[in-house]
Formats: structure tokens, sequence, C-alpha cells
């Protein structure tokens, strides 16, 4: 009998292993079963990619590599790697080379704390980082084209894997204001993000859907904004819908929140999302 | 180097699917913001009582500023999506049929004002359905539900329909406002007293 679960076990293993690289062809991780948290934690008992509650035609949009719409972007993205930039007379690639190599697992980690300067940093923040500190490059400006498909290619490089953030040590200030942030009511329809993304994903909202609001697949192509947003847009968004002042795309608010949205997605693949 | 498409592919596909997608969400510009709250939402709150209700903690037992409740004038409060918005997370079964002859209800916020149209159908399911409820609730327990839903259910997602302080973060058009007058609670707890 023990023989037997072990088995079973390794097999469960194996293909779940095997689903999360299988970009092409069916979804099953966090769409037609759950990540369990490993966490126990996690207030999300079952964890789900918003693709669960995507409709066949945006589904296709977001699996076909030549029809994703994020694709200019990520174009504009592979091509400034190699452009030289700023006063240092260098590209990314001077110092990261092959981004199919070098990037390749990076962005799970993301938001993580940055050992120079104990900023808690996303990948935009560090891609802004590198531009000023060793390329002597102006800043990319959020949710504009080069910092998006900046974003968009180095997460492209981790497509499948699960989001892996670090919450302990270093971390742990950045994830508790997270998570004061997440269930703190907010605006003059005085809700909180776990209003709708934990006592309601799955529920209707007049025709939408809601999701458990993960950061997996961000930045994501809305079909609402025809173009690839950031999560801080995304964030922005939410607050302004209860009524609230939103706060800064990468302001720390925005930064810890994502931090800790991203652990209760702990697991989740890597998308280049397309949503409604 | 595999090309991945180029720039009008992504805008065409795009196009098309979202015309084929109900666009039933709210504008999140931030010039939408500021208007949010440009529909006749009043900057003043009528003090009330709050008692003992029937089998809740806590219910109005008078009607707002005195002002009686038109049924009729209800449902023009409950479909506009900036006012109740009650429709987005409660379904009423008789307005989900009403839908199906008249799609949109014709609102006017002020007298003679700009008319919009705003949808009847597509309720949500957030809340429960308010079928029945006039005979759940009495007048004074719906009245507090509406006005401030918290008294009676702390962890509701339920805004308070009558309230314009405590709040964290209000933009500046929305400062100091309740989202709903008293004659326009007061026709909503008349209709919903209705529903039997």
């Amino acid at each position: 009998m023990k023989k037997l679960k072990t088995l079973g076990l390794a097999t469960i293993i194996a293909a779940a292993a095997l689903a999360g690289t299988a970009y092409a062809g069916e979804r099953v991780i966090g769409v037609t079963k759950p990540v369990m948290p490993t966490d126990k934690s996690d207030p999300l008992h079952e964890i789900w990619s918003g693709y669960k509650w995507a409709t066949p035609p945006t589904r296709a949009m977001e699996d076909d590599e030549i029809a994703n719409p994020s694709g200019p972007w990520l174009d504009i993205g592979e091509a400034d790697w190699t452009k030289v930039d700023g006063k240092a007379g260098k590209s990314c690639a001077t110092c990261h080379n092959d981004a199919t190599k070098s990037m390749k697992g990076v962005s799970t980690h993301y938001p993580l704390v940055d050992k120079a300067s104990g900023k808690l940093m996303g990948i935009e923040a560090r891609i802004n980082n590198c531009r000023t500190k060793y390329m002597k490059a102006k800043p990319w400006k959020w949710d504009k084209k080069d910092l998006l498909g900046m974003t968009l290619y180095v997460k492209h490089q981790s497509l499948g894997m699960p989001i892996n953030v670090k919450v302990d040590g270093a971390a742990k200030p950045f994830f508790e204001a997270g998570k004061k942030f997440y269930y703190a009511r907010r605006g003059q329809l005085d809700m909180s993000c776990a209003h709708c993304h934990e006592a309601n994903y799955g529920h209707y909202i007049r025709a939408d859907i809601l999701s458990q609001g993960q950061t997996n697949g961000f930045p994501t192509y809305r079909l609402k904004w025809q173009k690839p947003g950031s999560v801080h847009r995304r964030f922005k968004g939410c607050n302004k819908q209860v009524r609230a002042k939103p706060f800064k795309q990468g302001s720390p608010e925005y930064t810890n929140l994502e931090l800790y949205v991203a652990w209760r997605g702990q697991g989740l693949p890597t998308e280049m999302a397309v949503r409604k | 180097m595999k090309k991945r498409g180029k720039l009008w592919i992504g805008l065409l596909a795009g196009m098309a699917v979202s015309m084929f997608t109900p666009a039933l969400v709210q504008d999140n510009g931030m010039a939408a913001l500021a208007k949010k709250c440009k529909d006749g939402e009043p900057s003043h709150v009528s003090k009330y009582k709050a008692v003992k209700g029937a089998s809740l903690d806590f219910a109005i037992k008078e009607p707002l500023a005195g002002k009686k409740g038109n049924a009729g004038d209800a449902l023009k409060w409950m479909a506009h999506r900036r006012l109740g918005n009650c429709l987005a997370c409660h379904k009423i079964s008789k307005v989900v049929a009403m839908s199906k002859k008249t799609p949109y209800i014709v609102v006017a916020v002020k007298k003679n004002g700009k008319k919009v149209k705003m949808p009847l159908g597509f309720p949500g399911n957030i809340g429960p359905p308010l079928d029945g409820v006039g005979g759940r609730y009495t007048a004074g327990e719906l009245r507090m539900l509406v006005v401030d839903p918290k008294r009676d259910f702390p962890d509701t997602i339920m805004p308070a329909f009558h309230k314009n302080t405590g709040f964290l973060r209000v933009p500046k058009g929305c400062k100091g406002k309740a989202i709903l007058n008293e004659q326009q609670i007061e026709d909503i707890v008349a209709y919903l007293g209705t529903l039997k």
C-alpha cells in the first residue's frame, strides 16, 4: 500500500512539474487544479490564477505566442536589452549577457530586499536601479513602453516558473506592512482588498467575475486598457474603484502590497497574462 | 530571433475580443475619479437613532429627515452605477424578469436634470438575493442596513449609503459626501418592503 502511495505521489508531482513547463496545451496548475499553499498561514486555501475565470477567447490570446497582445512591448524589451544607454556606455547585456540564461527564474523572487540599499524592490524598481546606478542612464517612467517592455522581457524568461518570494528576515517588515494594507478598509466605499479578492473571488459584481487578485501575470494586457499595465497600475485602479485616493506607481505602499500579494499566490506559474 | 507579432495584430486582436466583451466596468481614469461623486451625492447626513431591531441588533425606526419614501422611484437609485448600484451585488428576480423586456431604466438624478440609462440586468451575487427581504426584516432594520450595514454586520463588504465620515483616503470630489440622500434611502426602504 505504501509503495503504491509513493508511486502515485511521484506520478502526480511529475505530472504537475511537466504541466507547469508545458505552456502550450492545456493549462493545469492554478487553472483546473489549484495550487495548494505551502505556508499554512496563507488565508487562501486554494490558489487560482485569474486565467481560471478568463473566457476562452481571452485565454487563447494569452496562450498564442504570436498573437499575445503584449508581444509588441515584449519586442521593445528584447531590443532595449542590447541597446547602449546612459553615460557609462553600457546596455543590460554588458553585465547580464544572454537574458535567456542570466534572467531565468530571477523574476519569481521579486519583490525582494536589495542588499545594498535595504529597500524592497520590484522588477521595475530593480531595472531603474540598474539604469541609474550602473548605466548612468535616466530611469524609465512607469507604464510607458520601455519599462513595460523590459519588465515583460525579464519576466518572460521565467514563464511558467512558480512565484517564490521571501517574506522572512529582512523582508518581514515590508511583508507585514503589505498585509496591513491588504486588510485595511479604504475609500468612500470602505472596502479592503480582502473583501473582493478573499471573501468574494468567483462571485459576480454585475457581469464581472472577481478573481483572487494575484500578481503572477503582471504586467497584464487588459482588454480594457488596450495595452499591458503594471501591477501598481492595477492597484491604483482598484483603489479608485472604491473611491479612495490611490498611491503612485513605484511607491513603498504598493511595493509592500505587491510582496504581500505575491506571497498569497506563492507557487502560481509566471504568466504573460491577458485579462478583461 | 522570433518576432512575436506586430503592433497592429495585437491591436486588432484586442479590439476584436473587446467588442464581444460586455463593457460594464467603470472607468478607472483620474478624471473619472474626480467625477465619481457628481451625481448629487449629499454633503450632509441626517442624525438618526439606532435602536434594537426585531431580529437585528440595530434598526432605525424613524424615516430619515421625516421623508416619505416612494417605492416607484427606488429602482432608479438602485440601478444607477454611481449611486446605490445595488444590482452590482444583489439579485432581485422581479427586476431580472423586467430587464428582459426593458434592459435599461432612465434616471435623472435631479428634477429636469441630465438623463442617463442604467442597466437593469446582469445583477451580481456578492450579496444575497433580495427576494423576500421585506418579509425577513422590518422597515427599521432595512433602513439601518442601507444607511450603515456595519452596525449589524461589522465585517460586511456592503458600503454605508448614508455616511460621510470615518473613511480612509477619500478623494477630493467625494470628501464629506454620502452616497445616497434621505429621500433616495426612504424610496429604497419602501421598495424593499414590497419584496415579500
